[in-house]
Formats: C-alpha cells, sequence, structure tokens
C-alpha cells in the first residue's frame, strides 16, 4: 500500500506549482477570455449535435487561420480587427451566425452586450450593411458568462435579470465556472435559464448545458416544419 | 485532519496565493468569507393577537394588556466558515479557475481545430480584450504546464480527501 505524503510536504507541492503557474493560467481576463470561448465551442458543439454544419469565418469573409476572439465588447459589423465567428447550417432553415462579445439591441432601444451571442445570418448581414447592432428579437441565443475564483455576487444575477427584461431573444442563458445559492435561488424565482459550475471536469454539468442549448436548435428547426 | 492541519494548510495556501499572479482569486475567497455562509436560522417572532380576536376573558377583564403571543418562523441568515470550509473555498477556487482555465484551452483548441482539419499545436488563437491582443495561441509550449497543472491537480485532490 503506498505511503500518504506528509502533509508539508503536500502544501509544499501546491505552493510551488501555484508559483510557477504561467500567467495565461492565472490572470482573471485569460481565465474569463477563454471561459466564453469555451461556452462558444459548446454551443457550436450543440448545433452539430442536431445535425448542423459547422464553418468558421473572419470579418474579411475568409476562412481563417488564426481565429481572433473578441472578448471585450464592439460592434458585429466592427472591421477594427479581423474576428472570427462560425456560421452553423442546421437541416433545411437559414443559417445562423455565433459570435462572441457583440452589442445587440434590446426592446428599449438601449445597446446591451451579449457575451456569446447566436442570430439569424441575414441580422448579422444586415448589421454588417448598414453598421447598426443586431436586433435581439432576431437572436436565437444570448448567453451571459461570468468567470469567478468564487461565489459570484447577487448583483450580477441582478443585473442578469435586467437584461433579460430587455432583450427578446429567444433564450438566454447565465452561465458561470463558479455558483452561489442566492443567485441560482433568484434566477429560479424569476425562471431564467442558468447553469453553474461549467467546466470540463463537470461531466454532468456540461451535458445539461448541451442539452439546453440543443432544445434551441431543435425548437428552430422545427419552427421551418 | 485535525484542526491544526486545517489552520497549516489554509495559512500555507493563503500565502502562496497572495504571493502569486492568483492573488485576485484570494480576494474573491476573502469576500466570500467575509459575506458568510448563506444559512436559514429559526427565531421566535413575538405576536400581539389582532385586534378583532374576542376572548371571555378579554370581555371579562378590558383593563388588562393584549395577550402577546410568541411563534417560530424561518429566517434566512449567514454564518461563519469553519476553517475546514474556509480550506474548501481555496482548493475550489484554485480548480475553478487556473485548472479549469487549462482543461478549458485545451478543450477549445482541439474543439477547433478538429474541425478545421488541423493539429492543434498548429492552430492559433489570439483574444482581444479592449483593443489589446493576448499572446497567439497557448498550445505550442505547453507541455512543462500540463505537468505543472497535473501535479497541481493531484495534490489538491489529495488534500480534499484527507479533508473530508
Amino acid at each position: 500500500m503506498a505511503t500518504l505524503p506528509p502533509l508539508p510536504d503536500l502544501l509544499n507541492e501546491i505552493t510551488t506549482s501555484i508559483a510557477n503557474l504561467p500567467v495565461s493560467l492565472t490572470a482573471q481576463s485569460a481565465g474569463g477570455d477563454v471561459f466564453e470561448a469555451y461556452v462558444f465551442s459548446l454551443i457550436i458543439d450543440a448545433a452539430e449535435s442536431e445535425g448542423g454544419v459547422v464553418d468558421f469565418r473572419n470579418v474579411d469573409g475568409a476562412v481563417p487561420t488564426q481565429f481572433l476572439f473578441r472578448t471585450s465588447p464592439g460592434h458585429l459589423y466592427s472591421q477594427a480587427q479581423n474576428y472570427t465567428y462560425a456560421r452553423l447550417q442546421l437541416p433545411n432553415v437559414p443559417m445562423l451566425e455565433a459570435h462572441l462579445g457583440v452589442y445587440v439591441s434590446g426592446k428599449s432601444q438601449l445597446i446591451h452586450e451579449a457575451d456569446v451571442v447566436v442570430l439569424t445570418s441575414a441580422e448579422a448581414e444586415l448589421s454588417r450593411t448598414n453598421s447598426v447592432p443586431p436586433r435581439s428579437h432576431q437572436c436565437l441565443l444570448a448567453v451571459e458568462c461570468k468567470f469567478y475564483a468564487s461565489n459570484i455576487s447577487l448583483f450580477l444575477g441582478r443585473g442578469f435579470v435586467g437584461l433579460c427584461s430587455d432583450l427578446s431573444a429567444r433564450e438566454c442563458f447565465f452561465v458561470t465556472n463558479s455558483g452561489s445559492t442566492s443567485v441560482q435561488k433568484l434566477l429560479v424565482h424569476k425562471r431564467l435559464s442558468w447553469e453553474s459550475q461549467l467546466r470540463p471536469n463537470q461531466a454532468v454539468v456540461v451535458e445539461r448545458f448541451r442539452n439546453a442549448l440543443q432544445e434551441v436548435f431543435k425548437d428552430y428547426v422545427a419552427k421551418y416544419e | 485532519m485535525a484542526e491544526i492541519d486545517y489552520e497549516l494548510a489554509v495559512a500555507s495556501i493563503r500565502k502562496s496565493l497572495a504571493t502569486s499572479p492568483l492573488d485576485w482569486v484570494l480576494r474573491e475567497v476573502n469576500e466570500t468569507l467575509r459575506l458568510g455562509k448563506p444559512a436559514v436560522r429559526t427565531i421566535e417572532e413575538a405576536k400581539e393577537e389582532s385586534t378583532d380576536a374576542v376572548h371571555y376573558s378579554t370581555l371579562a377583564q378590558e383593563s388588562q394588556p393584549r395577550k402577546q403571543t410568541r411563534r417560530k418562523t424561518k429566517v434566512p441568515s449567514t454564518e461563519a466558515y469553519s476553517t475546514k470550509e474556509e480550506l474548501v473555498l481555496l482548493l475550489d477556487s484554485i480548480e475553478r479557475t487556473a485548472i479549469a482555465t487549462m482543461d478549458m484551452q485545451a478543450y477549445v483548441i482541439e474543439d477547433i481545430a478538429q474541425r478545421q482539419g488541423l493539429s492543434a499545436p498548429n492552430l492559433n488563437i489570439v483574444f482581444e480584450r479592449d483593443g489589446q491582443l493576448s499572446s497567439p495561441s497557448f498550445h505550442e509550449k505547453q507541455s512543462p504546464v500540463v505537468e505543472q497543472v497535473t501535479t497541481l491537480r493531484h495534490a489538491i485532490a489529495e488534500l480534499r480527501s484527507r479533508a473530508r
């Protein structure tokens, strides 16, 4: 039987490992960026599971050789950088696009940021042609991503409740790598969609979120049948 | 683990986080500790009888003050985290940040590379935040990092199982 290392040795292993971690894993902004890209990937996976064909494009229309994801919000039509987005073609329905960190306009005509959004390609094209933010009622999905180390604060949940009241996207999700009993209670009470502890080692959570996304794509397809 | 071991572990991890780029993680844990653990408490609430309650005794002795009853009621509250719970908060926070970040990076790169018919090390992903571009890709130099994170992951799992 293997002997367990003494506690000081175990603690030393942890502290040494923490000290040697690269900044790409320790900066809060880096984690937040990757979390949004992770949610973006799960959305694409879900679309594919519903029979979708996925490809990527850059703002200039070319197939990307370098993937550039926007993590602070900007306009979908912006050409400041050659941003990358995904095109999702589900069977026999108008094409969709998935974007990271773009502004959308709400019912009140105010402009909100959406961490990850899926909208009709036609609306995205309209946005690009006219340099206007896409309208939320043409969005299939809007996802608010929160990357935190410890329990998330209630004000983040309250902010999401407010955001949802102005967005008319078919489905709005609040997702976090962390959790909070109070935020969960609030979102359940308000009947809003949420997922906490979303990270790759939480297989059940990931699967449940993917399934919820698939439902949204399934309903979109059903609308045209 | 004895209480003294929990204290040793908490002090050691706190010190390590405070002197690393993960100091923001410690700040968040401190905020969670400050807010306290959500709890429900049962309290006794004094309740004056309603004015339309008519009792024979009241009719008989009108000069007496109205009778008060006490009833138990549940209210949301908070309580302090124990040292053991503080250790769990610290371990959770490291797992859901540094370790999860590496897992998510690997997932995203492999997922996109697979779709593009590329091998993961040849995929170049860049993030733009407030006009600044991150360093390209995070896969090519990853082997020593993977080793580092694996060590950390195992050590945390080991400490967590001892803390049960």
